[in-house]
């Protein structure tokens, strides 16, 4: 194999490699396989969730009464358009258009701060009403009045006093790992295509070099599906 | 060129290789060289590995008397933490990290794995990882098996929220070396080295890398719940706030029976080279080799429940699980038949790694075996939980793969550092480890089987002899490994300068100068016959083993 | 083979004795003890069969290696091994099958034998087993519970329903070579069919915690007729006692693990010369001693936790009447 000289490799090219098409290749596999990882490490979530929801069925229906759907629902239109002008950008960036690059990681940014401001809102209403995971499960006036509100609404009669609240610890412990374990996640996100736009802005990518967008791009992607399986999950029981 | 060394990695002719071509702390912590960091991984899981022989030696010395040398808390913790930093911190990572690292480039003709900025991160990871284990030590220790059964692990009071996190960080560790090891053999390979013309070291990394990435996930998810059920009472282990206990039993040896995989198969690997090179002889059914490496990978996850046949799980549950288990003796078989095979007709050289290489062709045999009497659901029921079942590990464990691990550092040591260590202490310390280890552990099989269960701080009168016969060969066990790793480490600056090839290895990492430049080759070897020992001819006046050219020329670019 | 200085040390470090029951009946095997239930057999005989295949196995292949390694030793010159064929399939076909159909044996008669123990027979004589941080409970039929003993009548299917108070424990006895776990938050249930009369032990054998190597039972199988007495004798324990010999009978069984009666400290408090004292709390409080206290103290332990103990004591709240008055009877014996 003839070595590569110095002079005629480009900037981006790494040392170990031979060719643009093997970094290019290698990356993408590295995400690929990285985003397996990411799955099955939220299976065991999903797997810990299937087994309480067999098990206690009716915790899961009565949990969904704390549950706003609207916020739910627009933090699911939130992400898929975020999706969307991530996937745009890759394309941008694909095409040169550093302009358009810029603008969509932008508003990809602003789109992963809405959705948690929007779960920000969503988990400081829990706190209010004492709705918080395992053992600090202690649900209180403002929680009762909340559940009572919804049931009616539903056709059923309201709840005397607190001591008749289902115990809902352990959907609640499910619900705050997930969301929380898919917002550490988002976060993570939000630090990459940081990263990315001052890349971006700096110049870095072009036709044969934007391995970077692609990945994080597939990231983001990911991370948008997981939101779209919790959704329905946690949100729209009946 | 005829019968001289090639030069498609000899050093620009001033001396410089990878370990001095940069010098300074700075210039090791944040090298992306995958050979300094190999070599940091050597030194660090071979630190690791004393360490957690200490606690062994501990145990074992409290086990001198029934009732026990030292009080009950202090021997619980004692093995656990022999357990936890011997699997997290030595063997889980040690060959991958160690050898893996700085022999899979090279043998591919790289210059480097796929992502080696990933790559030092995996070291950090571990590096971090080991602080925490630290911190455990120095801020109450844990005493609840490096299992952490719920609800004891989640109720009880201890350093165990360190041991998991810095578990769980060492799971990271462990998977992006997976992923970078899989990139590197898909992507990196040189044109003309198909799959089936890869070294078998390849093919046993690549299959343990695919464990990696697919089974440590699942840990790290268990490991955050535990931490989390211990934190805050998530409620999804601990019975008394209405979680299950034997739950845990399922996601933590979804991932821990894959992880003894995860171990065995980078040891199975340098088998392989060792097995090849000291017969003089490409290995025996070498294909089906490469596809039982796969295929134990894959029924690897497939029988977690044979841990769990006494748990309460149901009968059914048991017996696919042990028919499954049964399926993985039959590549573990294979494998073992075609090392045997590769000798015949061969050449074979008795140096020490090939002592290694034998010993761990017996050692195997038993430990496997052994593994069959806990398949069988029956035999298990008795046998769990007990003495047989910590001597069919440490069988597996050390008596395979930590002799593995110790043929292949005799192996490449001269390839990584320039220097031959002492033939006779090389053997003297094999020798130590063999005899050691099963007197430390032949005993335990039968102790097991007699009604001795483990985790035990005291025991009744009738098992002393054996116990302390056990202790002593303990004692002798560790004197051999302190020979065996003063051999290799005095060598780095009291040994003989040693040839490119010393032992005559057919594959790349053989046609690099000793030690390797820093870019590892100048101009890629051309891509032989995997395994063709024809052209290698001992040279009695250099030590090395020459490559004669072939006809059509060496490549020199 | 006893090194003094080995012993010296180990009184200097060591707590508590261990409780070692009498020694088991000898003339088991090489391997085994001896055969004490209808399932030893089956099992031993599954046993013996992998092992005699693993021993032909195991010295085929060192067999081989070592006259490989000396007769086709490496030779100056002879750089390379002679040409041969590098695969066969007759071979790997032969040494796939041949295994593959010894395993078939192993496997099918572990599941069978596991069935027969895990198939508990209906309305066999039950006992109910309660496993705690470090101690067992045996409740029979007649309501006799022990704690320390086991007893069981020979030539009887006998099932044992299981459950834990706080952590998983390990019912196993060897000579019987039954095995199953006991779980917190759910039963599980194993049986055995004893056939040989004699003393034989049971361990705790999954890992619970500081004295998990203390929880040994010594267990007696015995004819019918022994057993019968013995356990009507058993369901009036305080039978013949007085209070304070009552008392001390159910703090050897159920409390000792953790409270001695002679000032050294094992887990939680020493009881003796504590009555009447005034006890000092975490919470800062304090109080009296008395029988309040002591009722207290038993069914909800962690309300009034002295200053300096861990919160380690689960609740007994199954304790009668008598023998509350019992241990009250007996803590005022070991002087205020």
């Amino acid at each position: 194999m003839s070595s590569s000289t110095h002079e005629d490799r480009p900037e981006w090219l790494a040392h170990f490699f031979e060719t643009p098409e093997q970094q290019f290749e290698a990356g993408k596999l590295g995400m690929w396989l990285f985003l397996v990882t990411e799955v099955l490490f939220f299976s065991g979530l999903f797997c810990a969730y299937a087994y309480y929801r067999s098990h206690h069925p009716e915790m899961f229906v009565d949990a969904h009464f704390f549950l706003s759907t609207k916020m739910g629902a627009i933090n699911t239109v939130v992400l898929i358009l975020s999706s969307f002008t991530m996937a745009t950008a890759v394309r941008n960036a694909q095409m040169e258009n550093r302009t358009w690059l810029i603008r969509n990681l932008v508003i990809t940014l602003v789109c992963a701060f809405g959705f948690l401001v929007i779960k920000a809102m969503e988990y400081t209403h829990k706190f209010h009403s004492g709705l918080f995971w395992g053992r600090s499960y202690a649900p209180n006036e403002v929680a009762l009045e909340e559940y009572n509100t919804a049931i009616v609404a539903a056709g059923r009669e309201p709840l005397a006093n607190l001591s008749q609240l289902p115990d809902l610890h352990q959907f609640f412990s499910i619900y705050y790992c997930m969301t929380g374990l898919h917002g550490i996640h988002v976060v993570l996100g939000i630090v990459a295509i940081g990263l990315l736009l001052r890349r971006a802005i700096r110049g870095d990518f072009n036709r044969h070099y934007f391995t970077a967008v692609d990945g994080v791009g597939l990231y983001w992607h990911l991370v948008d599906l997981i939101w779209i399986f919790l959704f329905p999950l946690m949100y729209l029981i009946h | 060129m005829d019968t001289h060394h090639n030069d498609h990695g000899s050093d620009h002719g001033d001396g410089s290789n990878y370990l001095n071509a940069t010098s300074g702390i700075w210039s090791w912590m944040f090298t992306i060289d995958h050979k300094r960091i190999g070599v940091m991984y050597t030194f660090g899981t071979i630190g690791a590995m004393m360490l957690g022989g200490l606690f062994a030696l501990l145990v074992r010395l409290n086990l001198w008397v029934p009732d026990g040398v030292f009080d009950n808390n202090t021997y619980n913790q004692f093995f656990t933490l022999h357990g936890a930093v011997m699997v997290f911190l030595f063997v889980i990572p040690g060959i991958p990290g160690a050898l893996g690292n700085f022999v899979l480039p090279l043998m591919l003709g790289a210059k480097d794995v796929a992502f080696p900025k990933i790559n030092l991160l995996s070291l950090w990871l571990w590096a971090i990882g080991a602080l925490f284990f630290v911190a455990v030590l120095v801020t109450g220790g844990i005493d609840t098996g490096w299992t952490f059964y719920t609800p004891y692990s989640v109720t009880n009071d201890s350093s165990m929220v360190f041991a998991v996190l810095g578990a769980f960080i060492l799971g990271f560790s462990s998977i992006f070396t997976g992923l970078n090891f899989i990139v590197t053999v898909h992507r990196m390979r040189p044109k003309g080295m198909g799959w089936f013309n890869m070294p078998l070291f390849v093919w046993g990394i690549y299959s343990t890398a695919v464990i990696q990435v697919l089974a440590t996930p699942v840990l790290g998810i268990t490991l955050l719940m535990l931490a989390v059920e211990k934190m805050a009472g998530l409620g999804i282990f601990d019975p008394s706030l209405g979680g299950d206990a034997v739950l845990f039993q399922h996601f933590f040896w979804f991932y821990s029976h894959p992880a003894v995989y995860i171990m065995i198969l980078p040891a199975m690997a340098i088998i392989s080279e060792l097995m090849a090179t000291f017969s003089r002889k490409k290995v025996f059914g070498y294909t089906l080799v490469a596809y039982s490496s796969i295929a134990i990978a894959a029924f690897g996850f497939l029988v977690w429940g044979h841990h769990m046949f006494t748990s309460g799980q149901s009968a059914w549950a048991g017996l696919v699980f042990s028919t499954l288990t049964f399926s993985i003796s039959i590549p573990s078989a294979i494998k073992v038949f075609n090392w045997l095979s590769t000798m015949y007709k061969g050449s074979v050289r008795l140096d020490t790694p090939m002592w290694y290489a034998l010993a761990f062709l017996w050692m195997f045999t038993i430990g496997g075996l052994t593994g069959m009497f806990l398949g069988t659901m029956g035999t298990d029921v008795h046998l769990h939980d007990t003495y047989f079942v910590v001597s069919h590990f440490h069988y597996v464990m050390v008596g395979s793969i930590m002799f593995a691990f110790f043929g292949g550092l005799h192996y490449w040591w001269p390839k990584m550092f320039g220097k031959m260590y002492n033939e006779f202490m090389g053997k003297l310390g094999a020798v130590l480890i063999f005899l050691g280890f099963n007197v430390t552990f032949f005993p335990q099989f039968v102790m097991g089987s007699r009604g001795m269960p483990r985790r035990y701080a005291n025991y009744l009168p009738e098992f002393q002899e054996l116990h302390q016969v056990s202790t002593v060969g303990a004692f002798i066990l560790g004197i051999g490994v302190a020979v065996g790793v003063w051999t290799l480490f005095s060598s780095i600056f009291l040994g003989k300068k040693a040839p490119d090839n010393p032992w005559g290895g057919t594959s790349m990492e053989w046609e690099t100068a000793t030690p390797p430049i820093e870019h590892n080759f100048h101009d890629t070897p051309s891509v032989k016959p995997v395994y063709d020992f024809s052209p290698l001819v001992y040279n009695e006046a250099t030590g090395n083993w020459d490559r004669i050219a072939e006809e059509s020329g060496d490549n020199h670019g | 083979m006893n090194l003094p200085i080995l012993n010296t040390l180990a009184s200097l470090v060591q707590d508590q004795k261990v409780a070692v029951p009498s020694d088991p009946t000898a003339e088991g095997t090489y391997w085994f003890p001896v055969q004490a239930s209808t399932l030893a057999e089956k099992s031993d005989w599954t046993f013996y069969y992998i092992y005699w295949v693993s021993a032909f196995f195991t010295a085929l292949i060192v067999a081989a290696m070592v006259f490989m390694a000396i007769r086709y030793r490496y030779r100056k010159g002879v750089w390379e091994g002679e040409a041969s064929p590098g695969h066969s399939w007759t071979l790997e076909i032969t040494w796939s099958i041949i295994p593959f159909l010894l395993t078939i044996v192993m496997w099918w008669s572990g599941f069978k034998s596991y069935m027969y123990s895990d198939t508990v027979p209906p309305d066999a004589y039950t006992i109910q087993v309660t496993a705690q941080q470090w101690s067992w409970e045996f409740e029979y039929p007649n309501g006799a519970k022990t704690y320390k003993e086991l007893h069981l009548p020979v030539d009887t299917d006998v099932t044992f329903v299981m459950k834990s108070k706080d952590v998983i424990h390990g019912f196993w006895i060897p000579a019987f070579r039954v095995k199953k776990d006991v779980v917190p938050g759910r039963y599980t249930k194993t049986w055995a069919h004893p056939t040989m009369e004699g003393q034989y032990t049971l361990f705790c054998t999954e890992y619970c915690g500081t004295n998990h190597s203390q929880m040994m039972v010594q267990v007696t199988v015995e004819d019918q007729d022994s057993f019968d007495k013995w356990v009507a004798a058993k369901a009036d324990p305080s039978a013949g006692l007085t209070d304070v010999e009552y008392g001390k009978q159910i703090w050897s069984q159920q409390c000792i693990a953790c409270h001695s009666n002679d000032g050294s400290v094992v887990i939680g408090p020493s009881w003796k010369g504590t009555w009447g004292t005034e006890r000092e709390f975490e919470d800062g409080s304090s109080a009296i001693m008395d029988e309040n206290y002591i009722l207290n103290s038993i069914v909800d332990p962690n309300s009034q936790l002295v200053k300096g103990y861990p919160p380690a004591m689960p609740p007994y709240k199954d304790l009668s009447q008598d023998q509350v008055d019992g241990l009250i009877a007996y803590i005022k014996s070991l002087g205020n």
